[in-house]
């Protein structure tokens, strides 16, 4: 299998910057605290969250195909 | 008050001593044990070494402070290490692969073996020492607060830095980055064990009525915490500063000398990625600090330095035993990450700022390392005398400085056609914006973007452009950064 092909699933790890950064000045226009804490507070949570969820995807692929491949 | 002092001098006592004694029994201390462990590290001490250096007095005290001070801005916190585990996925493994099949014990090592010049690798581990100077500050800064809440008044700002310094020195020399790993791990437990404990009960001691009552009062007293730009609308912490820190920050995460080189003493790159997909859960920890530092703003307001703001109120509203336990916690998370960072200066500066052409012996060597340590404490505790800065902002400038190495450390494991000229015009240009301060009060007055992060796109394009322009390095200086096999070109399909 040629190599771009392989790595196409580390696109995954971009998830992570779209939520953490890009995301960061739409949520911050919305003034709520559901349960008391703040939207902002609950959304930077959620990003550790995804950032985990989405290394944990691409380590089980990168996992995976090095199996395969040997 | 006693009883604190006390309790506080044991847990420091015996976490340092134990430790030490357990590293240093039937070993002898040479360089490269000093400096990488041996490169025998399994995941799960990696695991705590690499939590020692995230969790730093920046998490305990400035974290808290910043909820104190500004509210919303210190958010930004949350996605600094999760997101450099992100980028970490992608860079850690290709480093500790240069290290390990090319005999690379540091940053500076890793950029000659890169480019074929010392010079070069000088010029980066330059950069490097300038940008743990403030970090060590940061370190410091913590120590005094502790010492001078613990004391309350009796000792004054001076005698607590210099303590502090002496405290550093101390448990640097003692043992190397071993004894650090298992200091880390009696430091996490008892890191976390405070947090928690503060975290539940600081709301009823503090007669807010429990944690839910401290969001309750804390919309009603202060409504502006919850969004940017938060408390202090004129220090211009805006969506836009929000973003730029925590791109900055992610630039510079593993761009520090200790960083680089606690990677290198993993035993496998496998060993890396699955730390990754582990240690940014250590982060939701943060909810914990930023609730303690909005109950120290109900509870303790007008404190005039918002640094204290976590140590005060434990300080407070809790008992003697417990505010001897905290302190010593506090020094604790202070000392193991400050003697990574203290031997990786040693070390960056022995190998490859003094003489690194000369042919001499390994206890020379050590010896300057040594001796640089010393000067690293002495320069640092000088500024913290002077500064009255909050840990953050510190911390904020020290990332200003090592994310101008980020784009020559990543482009060169990424981009055949870097040449040296190139890292080395970019850097030096990139350094010359943040540390030039007229540069820094006109970027403020049309941008809230950090400084920063304009620095670093300078950096890239001055980069780019005069790498372009100058010879690329020999093919076996690229292979170290761009192995052979790791070029994504399709194989052929006759074999």
């Amino acid at each position: 299998m040629s190599g771009p092909r392989r790595r196409r699933h580390r696109l995954v790890l971009v998830i992570p910057y779209l939520w953490t950064v890009a995301a960061v000045p739409a949520i911050n226009l919305v003034h709520a605290s559901p349960l008391g804490v703040p939207l902002l507070l609950w959304w930077a949570m959620a990003g550790v969250l995804v950032c985990t969820g989405s290394i944990a995807v691409v380590w089980r692929i990168d996992n995976a195909r090095a199996e395969a491949g040997r | 008050m006693t009883v604190a002092i006390g309790v506080a001098l044991f847990i420091v006592a015996a976490t340092t001593g134990g430790t030490t004694y357990l590293a240093r029994r039937g070993r002898r201390v040479t360089m490269s044990e000093w400096a990488v462990g041996g490169r025998s590290f399994g995941s799960i001490l990696l695991w705590f070494l690499s939590a020692g250096e995230i969790y730093t007095t920046f998490a305990f005290l400035g974290a808290a402070g910043w909820a104190y001070a500004y509210g919303a801005p210190g958010f930004y916190i949350l996605a600094n290490a999760p997101l450099g585990y992100v980028l970490g996925y992608w860079l850690l493994p290709k480093i500790w692969r240069a290290g390990h099949d090319h005999n690379v014990m540091s940053q500076a090592d890793y950029v000659r073996a890169r480019f074929g010049r010392r010079w070069l690798a000088g010029l980066v581990a330059l950069i490097g020492v300038l940008a743990l100077i403030p970090y060590i500050q940061v370190q410091l800064t913590g120590l005094a607060t502790i010492l001078t809440v613990m004391f309350h008044g009796s000792v004054g700002k001076p005698v607590a830095v210099l303590i502090g310094a002496a405290l550093l020195l101390v448990f640097t020399f003692t043992a190397g980055l071993r004894s650090s790993a298992f200091a880390s791990m009696v430091k996490d437990v008892f890191v976390v064990g405070v947090v928690i404990a503060v975290f539940a009960t600081v709301g009823t001691l503090a007669g807010l009525g429990g944690i839910g009552g401290i969001f309750r009062h804390l919309a009603a007293a202060h409504p502006s915490y919850t969004n940017l730009p938060g408390m202090q609308p004129d220090a211009h912490y805006t969506p836009w500063w929000f973003c730029s820190s925590i791109l900055m920050t992610n630039i510079g995460y593993w761009m520090w000398p200790h960083s680089f080189q606690a990677n290198l003493s993993a035993s496998s790159d496998r060993a890396i990625r699955r730390n990754a997909v582990l240690q940014p859960i250590y982060t939701l920890s943060y909810f914990f600090i930023f609730v303690i530092g909005f109950a120290a703003l109900l509870a303790v307001p007008h404190l005039t330095d918002s640094n204290t703001a976590l140590v005060s109120v434990i300080y407070r509203y809790f008992p003697q035993w417990f505010v001897g336990i905290a302190a010593g916690t506090g020094i604790l998370v202070a000392l193991v990450p400050s003697t990574v960072m203290l031997l990786t200066l040693g070390t960056t500066v022995a190998r490859n700022i003094y003489r690194p052409a000369a042919d001499l012996p390994d206890r020379h060597r050590l010896l300057v390392g040594r001796l640089t340590t010393v000067v690293g404490v002495a320069v640092a505790a000088y500024l913290t005398l002077g500064s009255s800065s909050t840990i953050v902002s510190l911390l904020l400038v020290a990332y200003s400085g090592i994310a101008q190495i980020g784009p020559g450390i990543i482009l060169s494991l990424a981009w055949r056609r870097t040449t040296s000229y190139g890292v080395a015009a970019g850097s030096v240009v990139g350094i010359a914006l943040v540390g030039v301060p007229q540069v820094s009060t006109w970027w403020a007055s049309i941008s809230s973007i950090e400084v920063g992060l304009f620095a670093v796109a300078v950096n890239t394009v001055v980069l780019v452009l005069v790498s372009l322009c100058t010879r690329a390095p020999q093919e076996h200086h690229i292979a170290v950064g761009i192995p052979r096999d790791d070029l994504t070109r399709p194989v052929p399909a006759t074999t």
